[in-house]
């Protein structure tokens, strides 16, 4: 009984290596490659696309694709002998942000991109790629060289109104410039990369084990989702095992993480709606949530919890039975609450066709995370490439098919119930084992590790040396996905006085994005 | 005196319309014509200052007609109307003497002199007509010389279109006219106005006919929806000063046309009369506020304005005619002052704003507010007059518009003394209307303002906007100056809309009900003469300043004493501020989220600032919107968007359409009788002739 | 809406007292780490330097000669070292840890032959200043943030301060949407080089008297981004600071004690390092 990954491979005559049970590893010649992932890219998801460049070496292209059925990743890549590739964006529109930042970063040009444009470093020198190894000198960048509005509007008596990077209240640096008509969007030119770090540069050269921090650091509030995913990647990548007990305890913060994450998500949804009591009820079961973190690892955003191969906290009996009980209490009060909003109508009513993301367009563009399901696309990583303990609690993936406002709103609040049920399973069964002490054993090697962000799935690949250190991470958190759309959701008949609804309903987070 | 020297004005004007023909040779004597329409111009306000006076002179020519002759009388009516078309003319004669070149070359310019200061003088005839036969053809005169002025810039598009639709519903008014004046017998020898004022001829159905015949006759001319059709293109089409002429005198001309006809001419009105002018009015009010709210063109909004005013001056007309009818004489009377009041505040007012919409044509090439702005740091004195006009016509005390908007309203409050539940609805309900009118004409005049005016540049030409030359602005001033004051002295204005409605009504003790002298009412005015004392008591016995909607149990207001507070208390702020602030001062970037830097595009828009009425009023007008995207490969690569809106104007898609297809049809039918064949033609003339023998 | 409103009122008050009293540990993960010297030997400082992920301990030379520098404001509390070696370095759980000098922030500790560690200079004790204009912000302060480049966990204690455990509006703080109505610059994030120049257009738009406030390791010392080739911080190099709130990301609480201590409502309590009988 072939994998669905083999057969497809076969059907697209490429060889596949696996690596272990989860991912199978392909290699073909550059003139073929878009061909391949545009042909595997029908009945498979292109998840990412990314370059390494390493001086002295050819780039490689490596896409990474999920099959249908399939709990594992195929990768595909390829060499590039020069600095130019075919590029896949227009056969897969998807991956047009990806090829976007490779020719940002990289230098490599995607070839037939109808779209290109700076992604991130809207006000740096064209022929900079800070992935090469190239620095700018220190000093002030020059005022945006790109400041020509994208796409160009025109019309009588359009106008623009700008917002940000320097917003409202305490919210992330990005550039939304709407265009509008009077008081409805017309097209929103979004420019993000204002808190780009280079956080994958820092990491080259690293010990794994630091680069943990950094990946904690990535972005705040799913930081335990994407170290996660980062540490799994090392793990798989060095073959270390992760006792059961360890296992539980991933996966409770991990959902634990997902849990404040909603509430803060419902609790912006409602201040974007003036529903002032909604705000502050959701705001204080996000507060206890995140107490309940610190408790439990000593960081209310639950960083310094892991290490490669465990974790360097313990759960132990007296903790669990505490989180049980405050579970009850928040399972109670979020139900209540939830109920309480559904029949609000000064709630619903703003969120009933805003920001409509059809689910053929999201289907189009492979969404991830609450926001993908909410327009019809049944993916989730636990479910799917199960990982840590998910294969031993029960839960489900809501989805709804309207994709407006509301469809994301009740899928944010069917998720947080299935959350609590999830941590519920999971304090009834604790497994009680030794922890293994053996240190990591390092080699050379490369691999892909995952996880359910509060957002979405969240991607990372490393590829090490022999010593541990960090060669080159990919970090592809689900706000890589998510942003593409939002302008085209912004613009779908929405008026300016809907954006905070838009922006909350979406809740995708811009320091994911930036890295 | 009033008419001799009404024949000076007009001799006046002939020299100036002559000197312009002369233009054709010599240049310079295109200033020699504007200084002659001046001097005519003021001539005409000194013999305007007489017929307030009372004076009734009278002049026949020994020309008759079998419809009448040529007779010339001075009437107090017609004086308020003639000092509005001598303030008014002089001004644009004297912006005409700097525009003139900017319209076109020698031909154009001599054309444009002398046929405007033939329209001027003509306008001057009408007014002092004292029969229907010379009121007719004084009228086409008028028409006819305002259409040729319209057509002046023939060769930019839709010009041709506008002046020929302007001249077709003329023609429709003048029939309707003359048929009116046929039927209260006006058009026989021997029968003057006087005559016919002091015994109408026309009684029940005659004079119901009459009324409908006059109300759309001059409702053409005054803008009356369905036939105000011609205004909103023909007044942009035409160069500035032929607009400022058009909406400011021309329009109140056709009010001086309804109140003539129908308040002197008919008798005692019926009651739907009043009904029928209020409902257009408030109709026609309310149309044009809409649309002038939503064209982003400076002069189709000015125009659209000019409707809304006179919708706003025929509800007044009406509301006059309803408590005429049920013998409410003296409210009648005050609601008549309130139409004259307001003709010659929207005639001062709407042709500053026209003049200053030609020096915007001519500083910034522009007319389009969208691609405006800024213009108030490069044309400070357009800007200022035409700041002037807007907040006037906006209804901002205690200017202009705000007088007569409240003393109208004020009026239809006092409905309550009709009889029946049926009338005063009726009446608070056009007053509601009214109001709402009144709120959306201060929008469209802070949106013109602010998007023309105010802010950054939007487009290059406006940036390098130049200040026009001194006579445009003094022309301009002239204007604007007469209207301020005369808003801040209320008895010059209100005492002359006053004389005219005397004259017309014959109601006694009108000016001392609506300005009352302070000695008249002690106990009311008791705090101002405590505040006021010596310098009050001077004026004691004068008209005082205060207006009050004949009644004292109602709201009163003091246009010269808002001003004066206001006055006072601005300077008392700034003094405070000067001695008390502190005096740093750091300049800094506009404040734009710190991204991309500021453009002027990153500022509402005059179309953006009220998109929110074409949301709500968009059935109105059918508002469709439509995003159009032109993309590579596919929409999510759009590299441009357009953003299109299209709008219907449905007194022109829904009536005059179908109503030229229809006449067409019937054209092409009756041509059928012009078949070509001699023998049929000889059978018509048979067949009249024998007609003619049965009826004789 | 009548039921929100009974909602509401059921739920009563959860505000802390904070700072009027103090912090149960209930409410508190800890905000710093604070170094107790005495705890620690040469070759365990040694060792410490070299678990610690960023700048924040930092050592010099051998066992028997050396020094070791702790930074405060570069800790990200990652826990290495207080796992590691507890009776040298302790959690600090009282959240008032923010300070109006950098180098309050810091502690050197120099060992020669022989002697245990010793600290090099005791770090200045914390006092109050009053700064110019503290009396017109006593009982109203606006705040302006500005996110130079965050993980948007700082972001996140930020807006939790406006839910109703922290509630910043009961001690007169307020966040504005604009820099011009703004008293206080509140910068979170590492500064990174795309967000330089919209952060000093920020500042520049703010009218007299402002202060500044880094709140967060990557505002005080870029924290794990230090010496990255984005990193035009840390905030200091950029514009004057005035007061200094540790943590990565900062409590609610920290959070407030850095704002009232910028205002003069509050006093320093925190020390970089303490001695045998200090307490927590």
């Amino acid at each position: 009984m072939r994998r669905p990954i083999d057969r497809l491979a076969l059907e697209m005559d490429l060889g596949v290596t696996w690596q272990g049970e989860e991912e199978a590893c392909a290699v073909c010649g550059e003139e073929v490659f878009r061909d391949r992932i545009t042909a595997l890219a029908a009945s498979a998801t292109l998840s990412d696309l990314f370059a390494t460049t390493r001086s002295g070496e050819e780039p490689t292209l490596t896409a990474v694709l999920q099959v249908e059925d399939d709990p594992g990743w195929l990768l595909v890549s390829t060499k590039l002998p020069g600095s130019a590739f075919s590029a896949l964006t227009p056969q897969l529109h998807l991956a047009s942000w990806y090829e976007r930042e490779i020719l940002e970063m990289h230098g490599l040009m995607p070839v037939g991109h109808p779209g290109l444009g700076p992604l991130r470093l809207h006000q740096w020198p064209e022929n900079h790629h800070p992935m090469r190894g190239q620095h700018l000198e220190t000093g002030p960048l020059p005022h945006s060289a790109h400041t020509a509005v994208r796409p160009s509007v025109s019309g009588q008596g359009v106008f623009q109104l700008p917002l940000g990077p320097v917003r409202s209240g305490p919210q992330e640096s990005a550039e939304f410039l709407f265009s509008s008509g009077g008081e409805d969007i017309v097209e929103v030119d979004l420019r993000l990369g204002f808190k780009y770090r280079a956080i994958e540069q820092l990491a080259e050269g690293q010990p794994a084990e630091s680069v943990i921090h950094l990946a904690e650091r990535l972005a705040g509030t799913s930081s335990f989702a994407n170290t996660l995913a980062f540490t799994r990647a090392v793990e798989r990548s060095i073959g270390a095992t992760v006792s059961p007990t360890d296992q539980h305890a991933r996966t409770l913060l991990a959902e634990l993480e997902r849990l404040y994450n909603h509430f803060g998500m419902i609790g912006r949804l409602a201040e974007a709606t003036g529903l002032l009591v909604a705000v502050a009820q959701y705001g204080m079961l996000k507060e206890e949530v995140l107490r309940a973190g610190g408790r439990l690892t000593g960081h209310r955003y639950l960083r310094g919890a892991l290490r490669v191969g465990g974790m360097e906290i313990v759960l132990s009996p007296v903790d669990r039975e505490r989180l049980r009980a405050e579970l009850a209490d928040w399972s109670q009060r979020a139900a209540r609450l939830n109920r309480l909003l559904e029949q609000t109508s000064t709630f619903i009513d703003r969120l009933d066709t805003t920001a409509t993301l059809l689910p053929d367009y999201a289907v189009e563009h492979r969404l991830v995370g609450p926001v993908g399901r909410a327009s019809g696309i049944d993916r989730d990583v636990r479910r799917d490439h199960p990982y840590a303990a998910y294969s031993s609690v029960e839960f489900d993936v809501p989805t709804v098919s309207d994709g407006d406002a509301e469809a994301r709103f009740q899928v944010h609040a069917a998720e947080l119930r299935q959350s609590l049920r999830i941590i519920r399973q999971l304090l009834g069964g604790w497994p009680d084992q030794e922890r293994p002490e053996d240190p990591p054993r390092w080699s050379a090697g490369s691999a892909l590790g995952w996880a359910e962000a509060p957002g979405g799935e969240a991607l990372h690949w490393v590829e090490l040396d022999q010593n541990g250190r960090v060669l080159r991470w990919r970090a592809r958190p689900p706000a890589l996905v998510n942003w593409h759309t939002f302008a085209h959701a912004c613009g779908s008949g929405n008026n300016l006085t809907d954006y905070p609804v838009i922006e909350a309903s979406f809740a995708i987070s811009v320091a994911e994005f930036d890295r | 005196m009033g008419l001799e020297l009404l024949a000076a004005a007009v001799a006046c004007y002939t020299l100036a319309g002559l000197l312009g023909l002369g233009v054709l040779r010599w240049r310079a004597l295109a200033d020699l014509s504007a200084a002659a329409a001046i001097v005519a111009g003021l001539l005409a306000v000194v013999s305007a200052a007489f017929w307030l006076g009372g004076s009734h002179a009278r002049l026949s020519l020994p020309i008759t007609t079998p419809i009448g002759g040529l007779a010339f009388r001075a009437t107090p009516l017609a004086g308020t109307f003639l000092l509005l078309s001598g303030v008014v003319g002089t001004g644009i004669s004297l912006y005409t003497a700097g525009y003139a070149p900017h319209v076109g070359g020698r031909q154009v310019q001599a054309s444009l002199h002398s046929l405007l200061n033939l329209s001027l003088l003509s306008i001057l005839v009408v007014l002092a007509a004292g029969n229907a036969f010379t009121f007719l053809i004084t009228w086409e005169v008028m028409a006819i010389s305002t259409y040729v002025l319209v057509t002046l810039e023939f060769d930019r598009p839709g010009r041709p279109q506008a002046a020929f639709l302007m001249l077709a519903l003329s023609k429709i008014g003048f029939v309707a006219m003359a048929v009116g004046f046929i039927a209260v017998g006006g058009l026989r020898p021997g029968v003057s106005f006087t005559t016919l004022s002091h015994h109408p001829v026309a009684a029940g159905g005659l004079a119901s006919a009459a009324f409908v015949l006059f109300l759309f006759g001059f409702g053409v001319k005054a803008g009356l929806v369905p036939l105000q059709g011609w205004l909103p293109e023909a007044h942009p089409a035409a160069p500035a000063n032929v607009s400022a002429a058009l909406s400011g005198i021309v329009v109140s001309i056709g009010i001086y046309g309804l109140v003539l006809s129908i308040i002197t001419l008919l008798p005692t009105p019926a009651g739907w009369w009043g009904y029928l002018a209020l409902g257009l009015g408030v109709v026609t009010a309310a149309y044009g506020v809409l649309f002038s709210l939503l064209v982003p063109n400076l002069k189709r909004m000015l125009a659209y304005s000019t409707v809304e005013n006179l919708g706003f001056m025929i509800a007044m007309l009406g509301a006059a005619l309803v408590f005429a009818s049920s013998h409410h004489r003296l409210l009648a009377a005050a609601a008549l002052v309130v139409v004259i009041l307001h003709a010659l505040y929207h005639a001062l007012l709407k042709s500053t704003l026209f003049m200053g919409a030609g020096c915007v044509d001519v500083g910034a090439h522009r007319l389009d507010m969208d691609r405006l702005g800024g213009l108030a740091r490069r044309m400070r004195w357009t800007t200022m007059l035409f700041f002037i006009g807007a907040m006037g016509l906006a209804g901002v005390p205690p200017l202009n518009g705000f007088q007569t908007e409240w003393l109208g309203l004020q009026m239809l409050i006092r409905a309550r003394v009709l009889d029946t539940p049926e009338a005063r609805v009726y009446m608070a309900a056009a007053g509601m209307l009214l109001t709402l009118t009144f709120a959306l004409a201060a929008t469209a005049y802070v949106r013109v303002f602010g998007g023309a005016f105010l802010g950054a540049p939007r487009s290059k030409r406006a940036a390098n906007a130049v200040e026009v030359p001194l006579t445009m602005r003094l022309g301009m001033l002239v204007t604007a100056g007469v209207a301020v004051i005369t808003a801040l002295i209320p008895p010059i204005g209100i005492g002359g809309a006053v004389a005219s409605t005397e004259g017309a009504t014959h109601v006694p003790g009108l000016l001392n009900a609506l300005l009352p002298p302070f000695s008249l009412h002690p106990a009311q005015f008791a705090l101002p003469i405590q505040v006021g004392g010596t310098f009050l008591s001077q004026i004691l016995h004068n008209n005082g300043m205060v207006i009050v909607p004949t009644s004292f149990n109602y709201a009163f207001i003091s246009p010269t004493y808002i001003f004066l507070s206001l006055v006072c208390v601005i300077a008392l702020t700034a003094g405070a501020l000067r001695l008390l602030g502190r005096r740093e001062r750091r300049e800094s970037a506009v404040w734009v989220g710190a991204g991309s830097e500021y453009r002027a595009s990153m500022q509402y828009t005059a179309t953006g600032f009220t998109n929110l009425f074409r949301s709500t009023f968009g059935g109105v007008f059918r508002a469709q919107r439509a995003i159009e995207r032109d993309y590579h490969q596919a929409p999510f690569f759009a590299h441009s968007v357009r953003y299109v809106r299209r709008m219907v104007e449905p007194v022109e898609a829904y009536l005059y359409r179908p109503t030229v297809a229809v006449t067409r049809r019937l054209s092409v039918a009756a041509g059928r009788l012009q078949s070509g064949h001699v023998s049929l033609y000889l059978l018509y003339l048979v067949a009249v002739f024998v007609l003619v023998l049965l009826v004789h | 809406m009548s039921r929100w409103i009974a909602k509401g009122l059921a739920t009563g008050l959860r505000t802390t007292r904070f700072p009027d009293s103090g912090v149960s540990g209930e409410e508190q993960a800890p905000s710093a780490v604070r170094l107790r010297w005495q705890g620690l030997s040469p070759g365990q400082a040694l060792q410490a330097a070299s678990l610690c992920p960023t700048a924040a301990i930092e050592a010099s030379g051998t066992e028997e000669a050396g020094e070791l520098r702790f930074d405060a404001g570069a800790c990200i509390l990652c826990g290495r070292c207080t796992r590691q070696f507890p009776q040298a370095f302790t959690r600090v759980a009282d959240p008032r840890v923010a300070v109006q000098s950098r180098d309050h922030l810091r502690s050197t500790l120099r060992w020669g032959a022989g002697q245990k560690p010793a600290p090099a200079s005791l770090s200045a004790a914390a006092s109050a200043v009053q700064l110019a204009a503290q009396h017109l912000f006593r009982r109203s302060l606006h705040i302006r943030h500005v996110d130079a480049g965050s993980c948007n966990g700082c972001e996140s204690e930020l807006q939790m301060l406006s839910a109703p455990y922290a509630d910043l509006h009961r001690l007169g703080l307020f966040f504005t949407p604009t820099p011009r109505h703004a008293d206080v610059l509140l910068v979170t994030g590492v500064v990174t080089r795309n967000m330089e120049e919209p952060l000093r257009e920020t500042y520049q738009a703010m009218p007299q008297p402002k202060l500044v406030i880094a709140a967060g390791a990557c505002a005080i010392s870029c924290g794990s981004f230090a010496g990255g080739p984005m990193t035009a911080g840390p905030l200091d190099r950029l514009l004057q600071v005035d007061a200094y709130v540790p943590g990565c990301p900062p409590t609610p609480q920290a959070i407030l004690h850095g704002l009232l201590l910028a205002l003069g409502r509050a006093t320093e309590r925190y020390r970089a390092d303490q001695e045998e009988s200090g307490g927590a």
